[in-house]
């Protein structure tokens, strides 16, 4: 869930960053062609970076979550599941959610960028990027617990 | 003759068994060249302070952990020699394990967390079903099925980890502090479950425990500290390649 308002927030600083970048500059019919340049650069500049730090603090969400996550997959192993059934399991337990979130978001950004004419690549592109984030993430902590020799579901599983 | 045969296919052995930890500083045995051969079909204990190595053997036991020198074998398996496809059904169908610390998945209700074991194995939905719920009723929980184990007391959650640890009806169950979170009366229930496993259906039983009330329950006791046996009690159990 905090992943998914993380992912949420960041798609939406794209939308203002694109509004910046070109709504308003259009709407005020600014004639000035350096003072429009100027705004469509810094803000291209703002969306890029609030891109590139929302990757960044994804990563650290999930990574926040590895414990809890690595419990599960833990347990599965524990119980003889296959990695691919437990793989299958940790993204239908722990990605439905987030993916919906994400989904919703980036389509809600999408439809506005394009009612103002704008390109909305950039946030169906994050959206995308943040989805291929978690698959990879549960991929790699599903892959990291088979392939362990000892038995580390202590890290961090308890009931509830 | 074949009764032999079976109980030797349900034994459990250590040989000569030693799992050091490295830390930056120093090597640690949690298990010092322990050696010793349950009969199949008994009922054992482990009894030992925390920190002589219970746990460390138990997950040995049930594949999850390998020696650092020495074997381990369970029905008939050398756990160390097992591939990755043969882990998998050693855990899933040869072991029964109940943790100490529970492990139940926390968003799972219940009766999922207690289907785990089942996902794997090829049997008819209705029959998994049929045996969740008898795990599930054995241990006293049957009304709570639909629960989330946050909404289940120490007590509850210990039995849920046994109905777990039952319902893949494999040959060895081995079970960590399974009295642990509970009072006598339950704690004696519980006995009562693996008890009935052991005699009725013959399953080798191992607990880990620190509760020396359950010893006469048992047919026999392994006595450890510092990672080493420093007695062994029953018939049952035997010193092996000491």
């Amino acid at each position: 869930m905090v992943f998914a308002g993380f992912v949420t927030l960041v798609l939406l600083s794209q939308l203002s960053a694109h509004f910046f970048a070109e709504a308003i500059p259009k709407h005020l019919l600014v004639k000035n062609a350096a003072v429009l340049s100027s705004i469509q650069q810094t803000s291209t500049e703002l969306a890029y970076a609030a891109a590139a730090l929302g990757l960044v603090f994804a990563g650290a969400v999930l990574v926040i979550t590895r414990q809890k996550i690595s419990a599960d997959v833990d347990i599965y192993r524990a119980t003889g599941l296959p990695s691919s059934e437990a793989f299958a399991r940790l993204v239908r337990s722990h990605s439905v959610g987030p993916l919906e979130w994400v989904a919703g978001a980036t389509a809600a950004t999408a439809l506005v960028d394009l009612d103002f004419g704008l390109n909305a690549l950039i946030p169906i592109g994050l959206g995308v990027s943040f989805a291929a984030l978690l698959f990879v993430w549960l991929a790699f902590l599903t892959s990291a617990s088979f392939s362990q020799k000892g038995f580390d579901g202590m890290s961090g599983g308890r009931a509830g | 003759m074949t009764l032999t045969t079976e109980a030797d296919g349900r034994a459990i052995s250590f040989e000569s068994v030693t799992k050091a930890y490295s830390t930056k500083t120093e090597s640690v045995k949690a298990l010092d060249a322990v050696s010793f051969k349950v009969e199949g079909g008994s009922i054992v204990a482990v009894v030992g302070p925390s920190g002589s190595g219970k746990t460390t053997l138990l997950n040995m036991a049930a594949a999850l952990d390998f020696p650092t020198q020495g074997s381990v074998k369970v029905a008939g398996l050398v756990t160390s020699a097992l591939g990755k496809e043969e882990l998998q059904k050693f855990r899933n169908e040869t072991v029964g394990v109940v943790f100490q610390q529970f492990f139940l998945i926390g968003h799972l209700t219940l009766f999922q967390n207690v289907m785990i074991p089942l996902i794997p194995r090829h049997l008819p939905s209705s029959e998994k079903t049929k045996r969740i719920h008898e795990a599930i009723a054995k241990v006293g929980l049957a009304d709570k099925a639909e629960r989330l184990p946050s909404e289940l007391s120490g007590g509850e959650l210990q039995r849920a980890a046994i109905a777990r640890g039952l319902v893949g009806d494999a040959p060895v169950i081995l079970a960590d502090e399974p009295t642990g979170n509970l009072d006598h009366k339950r704690g004696s229930e519980v006995m009562d479950i693996l008890v009935e496993e052991s005699r009725e259906r013959s399953k080798t039983v191992l607990i880990a425990t620190h509760d020396l009330r359950i010893l006469d329950r048992v047919d026999g006791t392994v006595y450890l500290e510092d990672g080493d046996i420093t007695k062994i009690e029953g018939r049952c159990v035997q010193r092996d390649g000491a």
